[in-house]
């Protein structure tokens, strides 16, 4: 007998005999969470907007946020962000055509991330208010370790794209096959591992700055 | 035989333990702060306990259909061009991963930290193939140099210092000086680790959740390891116990609410990643190959037993957290891959009561582990099983059988029992001879060690003055 089967007999031999059609197996599942208010905190009378706004910036997530007008603001603020942080006019940036296409006067953007890219530009497709957490899904134009590699990770969401629940995200993906990522990050990578004392910048961002476009 | 078990030396272990400076002020420097910070998490979440039950009802549920769900999971990731195994044994499923290594051509492997790549023995059966073995995760980073083994589920360095680090990278990161600051201490694992990543031919990591519905692999860090193990190399391979399918994507957002928050007070790990099948046409990175290795490993025996409840674990660490013991011992003394409460129950599964038999008996049944479980497991009632089953399997030594036989003659009969209550005051009291408290007693120096008996007051016992109406 294969492991498979043998796997499968065994668990079906610990049921004692209580067996159930997929329908009814799915009628059990939907019950399972009787409302979504009642395994997700309420966000008050907040939007979503501002509710997202004050996780990213708080003592756990530890993002900073920035309000762009518009979405032809962007370079401006970049520029400004490279400078404050005396950084390099050159980054590494995964954007989508028209955000890319802009003018982005004195700034190199690349196409590419190498191991030690000082700064990433990613544009978030959701965020979620809950958590202050962006949501990244990986398609043809959008890869996912530009998240991931660099000292600063810049970031750009659209004001109608800030849903309020993680459960919102996954709304968006029903009936069609997942992206091959969906990267929840929330805040700057960090680690407790030695004495359970927080750290930023483990192996990823140590900074991550959010760009928040208003287009509604 | 792939992980070596000491549970059998529990008593050496944890009395040792009890005497390391270093580990002392390990667990003192790191306990306390994990149980604020759930304490404050759980505080701000107003639904907590409504989400415990739906995370519990989710659980039960799930390994109430379990074949079921496999069999989904399994079509829908092989649809998104997964490879699925299956393992029976440990040694199985470690198998399965260094052949796939040998088939990539693989030389150097990067691993994320799992608890079930620790439980099937994983890390001493890709060193034994000849690959070069690197450890991402800050902690199993520490532990990899200084040869330990995990002493925490989710803080699997908790046992060292800040000093013993600094020590260690010293030597490890050629510092020119002791670096001790812990930012400082980070940052040399980031450079030192950078490069690896790159040169890694397989990335390797565990499951927190298989998604059942889409086929989806998900995985949390906070460190960002995770990605950057199963994004980079040329291969993908996950191995991952068959307990933890949940059927919905809506499903893992209850559990993910719980778990962050209950093992380090955050409402939710910084990377939370999706990953459902290898690189699509057209994408930029991702791997080649993304394969996933369903574990048994004694869970199908466990689910046809009393300790079934023990799977909905989501290896959260709140009951190492919570329990005194472990806050005592530490990880290392309980001599399995799981320690505290949960590892009390699962390492008897995984070595043998017999060679684990001390470890249910090392609780005080305070039932901290129960009120801070975010499934709601009864691990005290698990526990208790347990000690039960030692019994009734003659693995409680001789003197205890005794003792324990006596004290069931005497509590089941009411007369006998008043009896040798109102001797055992007399007696007390003529060996006391006025003093309140007794230093020593005979047969009794284990229990008198580590404090003092108080001497029953004159007037006979409470069931004499109860009925002389004295209160």
């Amino acid at each position: 007998m294969s492991a498979r089967a043998a796997i499968l007999a065994r668990v079906r031999a610990a049921k004692r005999g209580t067996v159930a059609d997929a329908a009814a197996i799915e009628r059990e599942a939907r019950a399972l969470v009787p409302s979504l208010d009642a395994v997700r905190p309420r966000l008050g009378d907040d939007e979503a907007l501002a509710f997202f706004v004050e996780k990213a910036t708080s003592d756990r997530v530890t993002a900073s946020v920035e309000r762009l007008a518009a979405a032809d603001a962007l370079p401006k603020a970049v520029r400004g962000y490279l400078d404050r942080h005396g950084l390099a006019p050159e980054l590494a940036a995964a954007l989508p055509p028209a955000l890319a296409g802009l003018d982005w006067p004195g700034l190199t953007l690349l196409d590419g991330i190498d191991a030690n890219a000082p700064v990433a530009l990613t544009y978030a497709e959701a965020a979620i208010a809950e958590t202050g957490t962006l949501v990244f899904p990986t398609s043809p134009t959008v890869p996912l370790l530009f998240n991931f590699l660099a000292l600063h990770h810049l970031a750009v969401v659209r004001t109608s794209d800030v849903l309020p629940h993680m459960e919102d995200v996954f709304q968006r993906f029903v009936g069609q096959p997942l992206p091959r990522a969906l990267s929840l990050v929330t805040g700057t990578s960090g680690t407790a591992d030695i004495e359970g004392k927080n750290v930023r910048g483990a192996h990823g961002p140590r900074h991550l700055h959010v760009y928040v476009v208003d287009d509604g | 035989m792939s992980v070596v078990y000491t549970s059998h030396h529990f008593r050496a272990q944890a009395t040792s333990a009890l005497g390391e400076a270093n580990l002392q002020r390990a667990l003192d420097r790191t306990t306390t702060l994990l149980q604020a910070r759930r304490a404050r998490a759980y505080r701000e979440f107003e639904a907590f306990e409504t989400t415990r039950d739906a995370a519990s009802r989710i659980k039960e549920h799930v390994l109430r259909h379990l074949d079921h769900y496999l069999e989904r999971f399994e079509a829908n990731a092989a649809a998104a061009g997964c490879k699925v195994h299956w393992a029976e044994t440990a040694e199985e499923a470690s198998a399965i991963v260094v052949r796939l290594c040998q088939a990539a051509e693989a030389r150097t492997v990067t691993r994320v930290k799992s608890m079930l790549g620790e439980e099937i023995g994983l890390p001493e059966a890709l060193d034994r193939a000849g690959l070069e073995r690197v450890e991402t995760d800050l902690a199993e980073h520490i532990n990899q140099l200084s040869g330990d083994r995990p002493s925490h589920i989710v803080i699997p360095a908790l046992h060292k210092t800040r000093e013993q680090v600094s020590a260690l990278f010293k030597e490890a990161h050629g510092h020119e000086r002791l670096v001790e600051d812990i930012g400082e201490l980070v940052q040399s694992a980031r450079l030192n680790l950078r490069t690896k990543y790159f040169a890694a031919d397989v990335g390797i990591s565990g499951a927190n959740f298989l998604v059942a519905e889409n086929g989806a692999v998900c995985v949390v860090t906070n460190e960002g390891n995770a990605e950057l193990t199963m994004q980079l190399p040329r291969v993908h391979i996950v191995t991952a116990g068959i307990e933890k399918l949940v059927p919905t994507m809506d499903d893992a957002a209850v559990l993910l609410r719980l778990l962050a928050r209950s093992a380090l007070g955050m409402e939710l790990t910084q990377y939370t990643t999706f990953l459902t099948g290898p690189k699509r046409a057209g994408d930029r990175d991702g791997p080649e190959e993304m394969h996933i290795v369903l574990v048994d490993a004694g869970r199908s025996a466990l689910l046809a037993d009393e300790l079934a409840p023990i799977l909905k674990c989501i290896r959260c660490a709140a009951c190492l957290n919570h329990c005194p013991v472990y806050g005592q011992i530490g990880g290392h003394a309980y001599g399995g891959v799981y320690q505290g409460p949960m590892g009390s129950v699962l390492t008897p599964a995984a070595a043998s009561l017999e060679k684990a038999k001390d470890l249910p008996h090392a609780c005080t049944l305070n039932g901290r582990c129960v009120d801070v479980c975010p499934v709601k497991i009864p691990l005290t009632d698990l526990l208790r099983t347990l000690r039960e089953r030692t019994w009734r399997q003659g693995l409680v030594d001789r003197r205890t059988r005794w003792a324990l036989g006596l004290w069931g003659r005497l509590v089941r009969s009411p007369r006998l029992y008043r009896l040798a209550s109102r001797l055992g005051v007399r007696a007390l009291r003529l060996v006391a001879r006025g003093r309140p408290a007794l230093a020593r007693l005979p047969f009794a120096g284990g229990w008198t060690k580590g404090r003092d008996l108080a001497v029953p007051e004159a007037g006979g016992t409470f069931m004499d003055r109860y009925r002389r109406g004295e209160r």
